[in-house]
């Protein structure tokens, strides 16, 4: 059984598919990538599938249910976490506020809890805090947990988006494009803590440009090129499908 | 109502048409510019009439020369507050908020010059046309009408052909769609916002002039028509064009209602229809994010970390408790009284600061929700004979299901939910002034009986100070708890990155309008002591100026503080008392403190204070990290 089923999802701006019938499927436990040249259509579908973007028309089903027309947030609380391919922060929070909010689907106090405090709430508020320090640690950012998220380093940042995503402890994290502005090694480090996700057995949907660094991650690769699905497969079946080379290459100049 | 009346109605509703289309281009123009909302352009509406004033009556220039040198006069102006004042605070990439504050401090010192120069009475023009009658197709109208249609046809005709035919135009255009790229063409973005500026105030200028002769000229004339200005830019879709046939219909529009329904009620219609628009089209369809390099340079103050410890706690708490006994002993009759006002003003400002300060949603109609509760609990007591200890509780929930019934607007954001919250607090007052029956108009409630707790009554100033603390204390006690809670953290989120906070799971929208109704209660309980406290309301004490000093307390206190707000509210109350010695040059130095404080000390006073502990408490910390 699939964890996200997406079936025929369409989409268009204007007069331009930015997706045309495109399916995927992401099996539980795994780390898998969707690829494709520049305007592909990879951030759309990325959009559509967490809910900022409505689709035009195809089924989204997340743990057995329709999430076509739901909101981003509700797809969240029901496990889908993401980052975004522009880093998005709480900038003026500290780091660990910054995860703390994204624990925000493992507590349920609010606006009577947070006044009168009783013993459930106290304990919720800690259980919270101890679940974003162990993220923050996970991902190595600990030493900065009193920083304000504005005041740390651009890697630093990204390593934060990542670790507000699993604070909400998701069935799938969706990663858009995170090596972009990258340097070598920080993609390597990078590749790494993405391996050490998928060995915690979350589910990893990654939406990446750098075609080595999914060939290297991902056990089933989908191929999008001007808003269709090409190909889907292991990496070795990607990387010998001619239509997929023909998107990256073009085929009359070789 | 025969057909003659309305196309009579009609005429007269396109002449007052064609100067809410004037007036509102030069909203648009330098909305599209500059993405601000320029509450000091309704001064340069004021200015114009006053030039044109001069000119005419003192002078004997002609009509239309009077409208040119006027405009042209008024354009040097507001390139001059572009070049000094929001120009520099743009540069800085000061919030939103900073700017819109940066306006109204401008205009508030614009207006005290006009009432220094010019006295508070309005100015009748002389008379330039015969008040003969024209029959035109059956139809009377007024020469000076036609004038008015002319000129402002023919201006407007000027500015299409100056956006559509010139270089200039067109180079404008292209530097409000995309200022970066436009300067990557040599179009230089200082000179292009600093053109917009001058034909902005032009166009206001010119617009003055025109409506002068109908209105008077009097310093509160551009104060009354810059919201319907606003209306029809946004009838027109905030284009050039569009405002132009937004003005008219608007103007159509108001004398019909003026004409078929009742006068009371047209500016209700006016500020509903303004609502009803901006919902219908100008709803974001997206949350918005905040990239990192899009970062405010402004960081909201927090300065609970300094106090952590807790002999400093303690050191802070015996302070204010000695400072507050000394008050409530020492003080006297006068000191009381102004303390108290404070205080009150605090207590709506802290709610202001859940709106604005914690959960980033602009609110200029802050006024209306303390006028309701001020009326709530006035008219609870006084016809119903309910206790007081029960009717300020209730002013404060009646306030909070008001918020909630309105709360849909919070859909809105930015500037477009500034306009929308300053509309809404608009029409409360105007419902307070033409609901007669309960609200007793525009005389207000007196009599309204003192807050008495079984047979004991609160009278004295003293008896005031400790009740009103004590609500203050206790509104303020719940909303550090609130703020440092997992609702707290979600409105912040929200806050910060609208597209971040849903992305976590944050019911954005929801947390928005609680944030609302807790922030509009407080306003209503404040309201409340208000009104038991004077003994007496009327609706003025709740319009739209009110709205301004408390947004201003709020960001001079330092968004998103706590003690802030408190501050800040102190800070606006005392200081008009501090420079009553100034007579009527009080409120210029008012508006212009108000600027200063946008253009140097954008944190607000709450940044000073945290500036000024982390320089005490902690000297060898500092270096190293921005």
């Amino acid at each position: 059984m699939s964890l996200l089923t997406v079936e025929g999802v369409s989409k268009r701006f204007g007069g331009l598919a930015a997706l045309d019938n495109v399916s995927l499927t992401v099996e539980p436990g795994a780390v898998c990538g969707l690829i494709g040249p520049n305007g592909s259509g990879k951030s759309t579908f990325f959009n559509v599938v967490t809910g900022v973007i409505p689709s035009d028309s195809g089924r989204i089903v997340f743990r057995d249910q329709e999430m076509q027309s739901a909101p981003p947030d509700r797809r969240q609380r029901l496990g889908l976490a993401r980052t975004f391919q522009e880093i998005q922060l709480f900038h003026d929070m500290t780091v660990l506020e910054n995860v703390m909010v994204g624990a925000n689907r493992m507590g349920t106090a609010d606006v009577f809890g947070a006044l009168f405090r009783p013993p459930s709430v106290r304990a919720e508020e800690r259980r919270l805090r101890e679940i974003a320090q162990a993220w923050l640690a996970f991902v190595g950012l600990s030493h900065l947990a009193g920083e304000r998220a504005r005041s740390i380093p651009y890697g630093h940042q990204r390593l934060l988006e990542i670790a507000r995503a699993l604070a909400s402890d998701p069935h799938l994290l969706m990663l858009d494009e995170p090596a972009a502005g990258m340097n070598p090694a920080e993609t390597r480090a990078l590749m790494a803590q993405i391996e050490r996700i998928a060995a915690k057995g979350i589910t990893v949907l990654l939406v990446e440009h750098n075609v080595r660094m999914v060939m290297n991650l991902c056990r089933a690769i989908t191929v999008l090129h001007h808003g269709q699905v090409i190909a889907t497969g292991a990496p070795a079946e990607i990387q010998a499908h001619p239509a997929v080379i023909d998107a990256y290459l073009g085929r009359t100049e070789i | 109502m025969t057909f003659d009346t309305i196309a009579q109605l009609v005429v007269s509703g396109l002449t007052i048409g064609c100067v809410y289309s004037l007036i509102g281009l030069g909203f648009a123009l330098t909305l599209k510019a500059t993405d601000l909302i320029n509450f000091a352009h309704s001064e340069m509406v004021m200015l114009g009439a006053f030039f044109g004033l001069m000119l005419t009556a003192q002078l004997g220039v002609p009509f239309v020369g009077a409208v040119l040198i006027s405009a042209v006069a008024t354009g040097i102006v507001g390139v001059i507050i572009e070049r000094f004042i929001l120009g520099p605070i743009m540069v800085r990439k000061a919030p939103q908020l900073n700017l819109l504050i940066a306006t109204l401090g401008l205009s508030i010192a614009l207006q005290a010059l006009a009432i220094i120069f010019w006295g508070r009475e309005p100015i009748a023009y002389p008379d330039l046309f015969s008040s003969q009658p024209l029959v035109i197709l059956g139809l009377r109208v007024q020469p000076l009408q036609l004038w008015i249609m002319g000129v402002s046809l023919v201006v407007m005709g000027a500015l299409q052909w100056f956006f559509q035919r010139t270089v200039t135009g067109i180079a404008w255009r292209a530097a409000s769609l995309d200022a970066t790229t436009a300067a990557l063409y040599g179009v230089g973005r200082r000179r292009n916002v600093a053109l917009t500026f001058g034909l902005s105030a032009a166009l206001g200028g010119a617009a003055g002039v025109l409506i002068a002769p109908l209105f008077f000229a009097s310093f509160g004339l551009g104060h009354s028509l810059i919201i319907k200005a606003f209306a029809a830019t946004a009838l027109g879709g905030f284009g050039i064009v569009g405002t132009m046939v937004g003005g008219l219909a608007l103007g159509v529009i108001e004398t019909l209602t003026a004409g078929l329904i009742s006068s009371d009620y047209k500016n209700i219609v006016t500020y509903a229809l303004l609502i009803a628009i901006l919902m219908l089209f100008f709803r974001p369809r997206l949350p918005k994010g905040r990239p990192a390099s899009d970062a405010a340079k402004v960081s909201v103050s927090d300065i609970s970390a300094l106090i952590a410890t807790p002999a400093r706690k303690l050191a802070l708490a015996g302070g204010l408790l000695a400072i507050w006994a000394g008050v409530g002993w020492f003080g006297d009759a006068y000191l009381l009284r102004i303390v108290n006002m404070s205080l009150i003003a605090a207590l709506a400002a802290l709610g202001l600061q859940v709106i604005v300060g914690l959960t980033g949603q602009f609110s200029f109609g802050q006024a209306g929700f303390y006028g309701i509760g001020a009326y709530t609990s006035a008219l609870v007591t006084m016809k119903l004979g309910v206790p007081f200890w029960l009717a300020l509780p209730l002013a404060g929930i009646l306030a909070g299901c008001a918020a909630l019934v309105v709360a849909p607007i919070l859909r809105l954001s930015g500037h477009f939910l500034a306009m929308a919250t300053l509309a809404l607090g608009e029409i409360i007052v105007l419902l307070m002034l033409n609901l007669k029956v309960i609200t007793n108009g525009a005389y207000g409630l007196y009599g309204i009986p003192l807050p008495s707790f079984g047979s004991y009554e609160v009278e004295s100033e003293g008896a005031f100070f400790v009740l009103i603390s004590a609500v203050v204390a206790l509104v303020y006690a719940a909303v550090v708890r609130l703020l440092h809670s997992r609702f707290g953290r979600s409105l912040v989120a929200v806050r910060e990155n609208e597209l971040a906070a849903i992305a976590c799971g944050i019911r954005a929208d929801r947390q928005k309008v609680k944030a609302f109704v807790i922030g509009s209660g407080c306003a209503g309980l404040a309201g409340s002591l208000y009104a038991h406290y004077l003994a007496y309301i009327s609706p003025e004490s709740f319009s739209f100026l009110t709205s301004v000093q408390m947004v201003t307390m709020v960001v001079i206190g330092g968004l998103g503080s706590l003690p802030g707000a408190i501050i800040g509210a102190f800070g606006v109350t005392l200081l008009p008392e501090m420079l009553r010695v100034l007579a009527d040059f009080r409120l210029v130095v008012y508006g212009g403190l108000i600027i200063l404080f946008m253009l140097f000390l954008p944190g607000g006073l709450a940044e000073v204070g945290r500036r000024l502990t982390s320089a005490l408490l902690a000297p060898r910390k500092t270096g190293g990290r921005p």
